[in-house]
């Protein structure tokens, strides 16, 4: 009985960190971005406490008293509002909401039952969770065990909250990766308007499609899944708007996503290239320039703080120097189409994103949205580069290229599926307009 | 009797759906039945596969303060991670071994003596 308290207490942290410290009275700011949506509010929140998060991370101090500073703040703020506007209650205690709060509980009894992890998730991520658990940070993670090189703030997230439950168990701090892979795809069909039924529907079905347990064993590709989904959702309505603070927030979701992976940095730069390919199209084009510089700037910031504390190593075994011959280009193309094969229909996701890429020239969308699918399109090709590019560097492992393409490209894939699962919302017609004035 | 709204209906019907996909009440049984313990043991294994139960065993029985060499026969990830503790020295006196097999071992078993057996997994401390 304990546990299944220690369940509820941990979900009931996760509301309460998605509570604070925006909330919908601060109107200038949710106006401006077009928070319409009890889901935008908790997908901000908890991003910018994971970033407040993941500043601490750096720093030499006691986690459990951040934990009840955020808490405490949360919920006095709350409370204050529950109480005193009518509004605010009507607002988080929404049918959606609670909907989504109930299907949180439901897939953290299934991880709470069989707290298993896999096998990256026990060779390498779980000893940089335990290390933040120790109350470690950063710099003491040269003498963790695992891959040295591996970012941190998807550990740092586990850790965090498994050191911070009531019973601290290890799996208690994966329950923040079910909790965020939900939010994402929740906040991402609040794309969805015209009738809350297809919103549910919608839901529904990503979810079944894209849970895989497997993958909430200790391994990082959920929350890049869940970052990507954030990130196409916010440039999506920057394309639409153009308002800087969602730029500003979409700059956010970016550069976090280098901490959670390593291939994170290539995603930066495939954003950050095509970007930098539709400039013309911006009607503000020093903001879209910043963006990308800025982004530049952090990931060498980044590859500088690894190369300073831990090691740095952007390769992750692969190498640029290698001997081949045209056999070995294709056994490469032909291995990585049927892995490509076999990881769409394992993640059948990408079944549908295909199919909505096929199809959906036969809709009327406005020239921005057209925009956004020309960019979403260029962003296909770029990753699918960056598939060959990083199995052709592996070409001349030990290991061989099948077993680098059968133990990782349904890990990849999955991971930029949830950059594209956007492009099945637009094929549906029932977008929202977020052209605001 | 106010009739139930279509809406209500639909949510009921998906989280039932989705209760049913999770086997949400056989997880909170099993939960509410047996400690993590139980479950990791039954999991990873007592002496098969990652062997979460003997090694978590010897943990308690000796008290280990240090971390020490688990090797496991068999092809599974590493079990340290059950008794790891950052930041401490490998006592290199003492070894876990996990899955043993006898015909092509990691371990040359006459160089250690046996400190505690269970089926093929043993404790195990070199000779002097």
């Amino acid at each position: 009985m304990t546990e299944i308290i220690n369940i509820f207490f941990i979900l009931f942290t996760f509301l309460a960190l998605s509570a604070f410290p925006l909330n919908i009275y601060n109107q200038k700011f949710t106006h401006s971005i077009g928070v319409i949506s009890i889901f935008d509010l908790v997908t901000l929140n908890l991003l910018l406490n994971i970033f407040a998060l993941f500043v601490i991370s750096f720093i030499v101090i006691d986690y459990s008293k951040i934990y009840i500073s955020l808490l405490f703040f949360s919920i006095s703020t709350n409370l204050f509002y529950f109480f005193s506007k009518k509004k605010y209650f009507k607002f988080f205690l929404n049918k959606e909401f609670i909907f989504f709060i109930l299907i949180s509980f439901i897939i953290f009894s299934s991880i709470a039952r069989s707290p298993i992890l896999s096998w990256d998730g026990i060779e390498n991520w779980f000893f940089k969770a335990q290390f933040f658990f120790y109350n470690y940070n950063f710099f003491d993670l040269r003498e963790s065990r695992g891959i040295n090189y591996y970012p941190h703030l998807g550990t740092f997230l586990w850790g965090f909250f498994w050191k911070n439950s009531i019973l601290q168990y290890e799996y208690t701090g994966r329950l923040i990766y079910i909790y965020i892979f939900l939010l994402s795809i929740f906040s991402i069909s609040d794309l969805l308007y015209k009738n809350n039924f297809i919103k549910l529907f919608f839901s529904f079905f990503t979810i079944l499609l894209c849970f895989d347990n497997f993958l909430f064993s200790g391994y990082q590709e959920v929350l890049l899944f869940s970052f990507l989904i954030f990130l196409s959702k916010y440039i999506y309505i920057y394309f639409l708007n153009e308002k800087r603070l969602i730029l500003l927030v979409c700059f956010l979701i970016l550069n976090l996503i280098p901490w959670i992976k390593n291939e994170g940095y290539l995603f930066v730069i495939i954003f950050t290239l095509s970007l930098s390919l539709l400039i013309g199209h911006f009607k503000i084009k020093k903001d879209i320039l910043i963006f990308i510089l800025f982004s530049w700037t952090l990931l060498i910031v980044k590859n500088f703080i690894f190369y300073k504390f831990l090691s740095f190593n952007p390769a992750h075994m692969g190498s640029l120097i290698f001997s081949f011959n045209f056999f070995d280009i294709f056994n490469l193309v032909f291995l990585i189409i049927q892995g490509l094969v076999i990881a769409f229909f394992k993640y059948k996701i990408w079944l549908l994103i295909i199919g909505s890429f096929i199809f959906y020239r036969n809709y009327n969308f406005s020239t921005k949205q057209k925009f956004f699918i020309k960019f979403l399109k260029i962003n296909l090709i770029f990753y699918l580069l960056l598939i060959f590019v990083i199995y052709f560097s592996v070409i001349n492992d030990f290991r061989g290229l099948n077993w680098w393409i059968d133990n990782s490209l349904d890990r990849l894939l999955y991971g930029i599926s949830g950059f594209f699962i956007i492009q099945i919302i637009l094929v549906t017609k029932y977008y929202k307009n977020y052209n605001l004035k | 009797m106010k009739p139930i709204k279509k809406e209500n209906i639909i949510y009921l019907t998906l989280l039932l759906l989705i209760t049913i996909y999770f086997n949400f009440f056989e997880n909170i049984y099993v939960i509410y039945r047996s400690n993590i313990s139980e479950r990791l043991t039954k999991d990873y294994g007592y002496c098969e596969r990652s062997s979460y139960g003997f090694v978590k065993y010897v943990d308690k029985k000796y008290k280990l303060n240090n971390n020490i060499t688990i090797i496991n026969d068999e092809e599974y990830p590493s079990s340290d991670a059950f008794i790891y503790k950052p930041k401490k020295n490998y006592n290199n006196k003492f070894l876990i071994l996990l899955n043993y097999n006898e015909l092509n071992s990691k371990i040359d078993m006459s160089q250690y003596i046996i400190l505690e057996k269970f089926k093929n997994c043993f404790y195990l401390k070199k000779n002097d």
